[in-house]
């Protein structure tokens, strides 16, 4: 099917040049050049500068958008094979012995690159040609959260610093006035909750721990001042708390007490800076119809361009997640749910940021946790899918990553990872050196050992890489 | 070059903290120090291929024991020139030369030649010096006769005095009494106590105020905060679900057994096998609850082995970070690669918490738990621990996998420590009680410092060993060794009395210093590791909650019970989809103290994530603390602080009618524990001034609360000076 409208060409109508969105891109790019960068062991020239991780948690269904299986399809309603279930532990949900299930859904090669997406994605396949769709992943737990917790930090257990909390650590933040690492939420309750520790910073300083971004009230918790505190009533106080805090450092010369002045300025500058910034109503109207955002409404799209104002204005690394993917009941409705609310957002936030010239040193993830099984779980009208890590897909753009690539691959019933399996460590490395970072230099030592994001394995992918 | 400029260079280039160096008799000076600067070279060099871990050893070699490396001919005690090791790091052939360059970066020249010199020193090994057992040094003699107030003072002021350096002046008796009343009881002290002990003309006013803060409640309840991080004590079991159980009693039963100052050896037993005890009373089965606080997942898709074998996992890691200091964890997967702790002794201290009774599949599964009678006099089914009659058979697991079963072991201590294992036989401690009996029998040799290491951490941030969860080999070295062992060996003496050592620390001198730093000090000794000062501490959450509190008169005390709920942003919960709603207390529960608070794992109360506190999914051994801008929104805008400035504003007009300078003298003793300066008293009265002069419509009470608001977020109010 093809699309309705086209995003990319709904954005190229428009010129930005002179517009105050180019002039804040290019301000936040100056701001980017980071000279202090190449002091970081074992960083290298990075090709990335920024992230957008769009997880899209519960786990979307990979046979059914990036992954076609004929065989599958021709299979359909047989048993499992035996061989599949051979050191196979037991599904999350399903008991006893599973039928085969194919793809409802016609998939076609789209773009320059034949890259190939399922018609639940038209928009998606509009700007294939910019992505590295990576089929082969492979992870640990089906479970959510150890698996949630194993994308994020590279270990099951939720006590670990996720990765935005390592660039963070290793990069530092580029926007005094903003945190370097925002999470965004968005999506349909499914039951599976949005745990502190998906953006913890473990072992690291709380200051690494991503700032989630609320969608109801002030962006920030506290971020008002109390009723009937005016502005400059509380300039006046924090004026005369900076007075007596510069007393106490000349008393005492202890350094964190100008840090904490600072901290107190910046708190001030952010009351203001972080609504303008999630304020939409600035953005032009083609751009709010072509990401399909609506500034007053929490969604997906609505996160997809507050992601690139927060990319614009210096924050390293934002991660948005999107709920709803975990089908384990009617696939076909939430499945196509859930397309409907991110294909046009996402394929929009690509061009848009190819548009300002940041797609060539932003990298955006996409995928969730785990994908599903290629067995029913249930049947009839209501069937949906369990969850599957042994295979799922992911994919990436921008930011130094291949362009019009498809990796790897999974065998018939797109059940294991047999093709150039990446696992989770792989990519972990692969997204550190494009970030410009040796994964096995980013470690920090505590409790007697030097931690790091790929714990002892990962090998960057060098077949991802343009 | 000589050697001591040699082991500078090294020190400098490694960051390797060459503490007491210069304290060192001169006959020494000349002597390879292997503890402090051999071992270093080989742990982060050599050993993670020729160490204790077989599984990585290659060439079949291992560095770590001296008989091992002299019979493979890497060293040749005295003779360098024919000990391969010595050979291979000087050597110019890439294929020959150790460590291998694509494997390690180089070792420097220095770090070759003081390898060299060792060797031909005669290659002697030393025992880690944690893993020996402490013995209380002489004290050391010191030039400056007049400073040291007790032990502890000699050991620093010795090693001051062979930097250089001196001791930072006595704080002022305000200070002091902020200090210890802060550090005691978790509250700032009153106005009254101020005014009182301040004008105090005996000698002892600040020991009998000690004293008489160790006998307050509130003590019980700071110390207990610290226990509770390292029991990862909280109101839900954590995972997805994070559903509530009936933990309090426990947290109950820790404040209780800290009020009556619980010997620390009985402390430990009754909570790790309390219910192993002959005829345990109801009391000590509730202090088993300690290693119920392991995180439990419940639900269909949570494989029921796996996960119990997690919670096996989890207590075995914190008993070992919380006890024997070490990494043990390390081990659960292979050989620990630096420390003597192989797999098999994991498996060990494994069985030992492996018979749990656990039973049931998805939502029902779970461990035991007894009846109970709360204060109330309802019957609640509190977590503890049971064991099964027949305990479950432990197998090492093969890289950690518990599917891959290798070897089957029974219950024991690691190897390394089993010399110390002086009263038991050798099949070394059965069960938990036998395990726990070992560890406080005072023959283990980390215990007593570990647990001193903690208490010294909490009064001047940082323990003696900067790293509290790793005596080990990759551990920090003591800054202070002799005074840890000293401590170590008091507490032991003392019969594991806590209060009692937590009372000679707080009465030295070194505690009792001022905060400002010398010249000399910054510069010397940037990392403040010798404490020519007394470092500043930012108050943990609680403290900062519960002091905005306590000033503004709305605290409640901590009476035990169920958590409470303090009032957090509207869908703080449901926005993130966790079951449950968050239905805020009311009356006095609104402003209890912090120690009450409903601690859900998955989703702390935000004010108190913010602040640094912990989700205590597991065992935190310190805190971190950050010092950011959302911590600012939190004092200046969450709705409980503004109602504590709002408080505290009334608190002052109503007290202080007199004037507006009594009413600023007022707001400072309340808050700072001390009277403001003249220039300080001006600036707040033009603050007033300007003010009412902008907006003449605000009220008293209005300005009154800005003025409030400013002195609960002062860098002076937010530190413990």
């Amino acid at each position: 099917m093809p699309a309705p409208h086209d995003p990319i060409a709904l954005l190229q109508r428009r010129v930005f040049l002179g517009a105050s969105p180019a002039g804040l891109g290019s301000m936040a790019l100056a701001t980017l050049l980071r000279p202090a960068q190449a002091t970081l062991p074992g960083s290298r020239s990075p090709a990335a500068k920024r992230i957008i991780f769009l997880f899209m948690a519960g786990g979307p269904s990979h046979i059914d958008l990036f992954d076609p299986k004929p065989l599958l399809n021709r299979m359909e309603g047989a048993a499992i094979p035996a061989e599949l279930l051979r050191n196979h532990q037991q599904f999350a949900l399903i008991r006893g012995t599973p039928h085969l299930k194919g793809s409802p859904y016609r998939f076609q090669p789209t773009g320059q690159a034949g890259t190939v997406i399922s018609e639940l994605l038209p928009h998606l396949a509009t700007v294939s040609d910019e992505l590295t769709v990576i089929r082969s992943m492979h992870t640990t737990s089906n479970v959510h959260d150890p698996a949630v917790h194993f994308l994020n930090c590279g270990s099951q257990q939720g006590d670990r610093p996720t990765m935005g909390a390592w660039l963070s650590y290793g990069l530092g933040a580029e926007n005094a006035d903003l945190p370097a690492y925002v999470v965004l939420t968005s999506g349909v309750s499914d039951g599976q909750p949005l745990l502190q520790s998906f953006w913890g910073s473990g072992f690291l300083s709380s200051r690494h721990a991503g700032v989630p971004l609320r969608n109801s009230g002030a962006p920030v918790l506290h971020l008002e001042n109390p009723p009937g505190r005016s502005t400059p009533e509380r300039r006046r106080e924090l004026d005369l708390l900076a007075w007596m805090n510069h007393r106490q450092h000349a008393a005492i010369g202890d350094p964190e007490i100008l840090a904490r002045v600072t901290a107190y300025e910046m708190a001030f500058r952010m009351q203001a800076s972080v609504p303008e910034l999630a304020d939409l109503t600035t953005e032009p109207r083609h751009l709010l119809e072509a990401y399909g955002a609506d500034p007053a409404r929490a969604s997906l799209a609505r996160n997809c361009l507050l992601a690139r104002r927060l990319l614009e204005r210096g924050v390293r690394f934002v991660q948005l997640y999107d709920r709803g993917w975990d089908s384990h009941t009617d696939i076909d409705r939430e499945h196509r749910r859930q397309c409907a609310a991110a294909d046009r957002p996402i394929a929009a936030l690509l061009c848009d940021l190819k548009q300002r010239g940041l797609l060539d040193d932003t990298l955006v993830i996409w995928g969730g946790e785990f994908g599903r099984t290629p067995v029913a779980q249930l049947s009839g009208q209501t069937w949906g899918r369990d969850h599957h890590p042994h295979a799922f897909t992911m994919w990436m753009a921008g930011g130094g990553a291949r362009r019009g690539w498809t990796h790897g691959g999974t065998d018939d019933f797109g059940y294991h990872a047999v093709e150039r399996p990446v696992h989770i460590h792989d990519l972990h490395a692969t997204i550190l050196h494009l970030m410009g970072i040796d994964h096995e230099q980013l470690t920090f030592r505590t409790q007697g050992r030097d931690f790091r994001l790929t714990d002892v394995a990962g090998s960057v992918v060098a077949d991802l890489l343009a | 070059m000589n050697i001591s400029s040699i082991v500078r260079q090294i020190g400098a280039s490694t960051g390797i903290w060459l503490l007491g160096l210069a304290v060192a008799p001169a006959t020494t000076a000349l002597a390879v120090d292997y503890d402090r600067e051999i071992r270093p070279i080989l742990t982060d060099h050599c050993f993670v291929c020729h160490g204790p871990d077989s599984a990585s050893r290659k060439a079949d070699l291992r560095l770590d024991r001296r008989t091992d490396a002299i019979a493979a001919g890497a060293i040749v005690p005295g003779r360098p020139g024919e000990s391969l090791l010595i050979e291979r790091i000087f050597s110019a052939r890439p294929d020959a030369i150790m460590p291998p360059p694509t494997v390690h970066p180089p070792l420097l020249d220095q770090q070759k030649r003081l390898l060299r010199l060792w060797v031909e020193q005669g290659a002697e090994y030393e025992p880690h010096w944690a893993f020996v057992g402490p013995r209380k040094a002489a004290l050391p003699a010191v030039i400056d006769q007049s400073w040291s107030r007790n032990p502890i003072d000699r050991f620093v002021l010795a090693a001051l005095e062979a930097h250089a350096l001196s001791p930072a002046p006595e704080a002022d008796r305000a200070t002091l009494i902020r200090r210890i009343s802060l550090d005691l009881t978790g509250l700032p002290p009153a106005p009254e106590v101020v005014c009182a002990v301040s004008t105090d003309p005996s000698p002892d006013a600040y020991e009998r105020l000690v004293d008489r803060l160790l006998e307050t409640h509130q003590y019980a309840e700071r110390r207990s905060q610290d226990w509770l991080d390292l029991a990862r004590y909280a109101d839900t079991r954590g995972y997805t679900d994070d559903k509530p159980d009936t933990y309090w009693p426990y947290r109950d039963w820790v404040v209780a057994a800290i009020a009556r100052n619980q010997p620390f050896d009985q402390f430990t037993i009754e909570q790790l096998a309390g219910d192993l005890l002959p005829e345990a009373t109801v009391e000590q089965r509730l202090a088993t609850g300690f290693h119920r606080n392991a995180p439990q997942a419940k639900g269909e898709t949570y494989p029921a082995e796996e996960y119990r074998l997690k919670g096996v996992v989890d207590r075995v890691n914190t008993t070992g970070a919380v006890w024997l200091g070490l990494t043990v964890g390390c081990a659960e997967c292979h050989d620990h690669k630096f420390d003597p702790l192989s797999q098999i002794d994991y498996y060990r201290l494994f069985a030992l918490f492996n018979s749990i009774e656990h039973s049931g599949v998805g939502h029902a599964q779970g461990g035991p738990s007894m009846e109970w009678e709360a204060p109330d006099h309802s019957l609640l089914a509190v977590p503890v621990m049971k064991e099964l009659a027949e305990p479950r058979a432990t197998f090492v697991h093969v890289r950690g996998n518990f599917l891959d079963r290798g070897q089957q072991v029974t219950p024991g201590t690691p190897a390394f420590l089993a010399a110390h294992d002086a009263p038991q036989d050798d099949a070394g401690p059965r069960d938990r009680l036998e395990f726990a009996r070992w560890l406080v029998s005072g023959h283990n040799p980390l215990v007593a410092r570990v647990v001193v290491n903690r208490l010294w951490q909490s009064c001047f941030g940082h323990g003696i060993v900067r790293t509290p969860a790793d005596f080990g080999l990759r551990g920090d070295a003591p800054t202070h060794p002799e005074l840890l062992d000293w401590l170590a060996c008091e507490y032991v003496e003392s019969g594991w009395n806590t209060r009692a050592i937590h009372r000679l620390i707080v009465t030295s001198a070194t505690y009792r210093q001022s905060t400002g730093r010398s010249a000399e000090s910054l510069a010397r000794d940037p990392l403040h590791r010798l404490l020519a000062g007394m470092p500043r501490v930012r108050l943990p959450a609680e403290q900062i909650r519960d002091q905005a509190l306590a000033v503004s008169g709305l605290l409640t005390p901590f009476i035990g019970g169920p958590g409470v709920f303090p009032p957090q942003p509207a869908g703080y919960w449901e926005e993130r989809d966790l079951p449950g709603t968050w239905i805020s207390s009311s009356g006095p529960d609104l402003y209890r103290r912090s120690l009450s608070i409903y601690w859900r794992r998955t989703a702390l109360h935000p004010s108190l994530e913010l602040l640094d506190a912990p989700s205590r999914t597991t065992c935190t051994i310190r805190r971190s603390t950050a010092n950011l801008p959302l911590q600012a929104l939190v004092t200046l805008n969450d709705p409980l602080f503004v109602e504590a400035a709002e408080a505290l504003a009334a608190r002052i007009l109503r007290e202080a009618p007199a004037d507006d300078a009594a009413r600023v003298a007022h707001a400072f003793m309340l808050c700072l524990g001390r009277v403001p300066t003249a220039q300080e008293q001006s600036r707040f009265l033009d603050f007033l001034t300007a003010a009412q002069t902008d907006n003449d419509r605000r009220d008293r009470q209005s300005i009154w609360a800005s003025v409030a608001t400013v002195m609960l977020n002062l860098d002076e109010t937010l530190v413990r000076p």
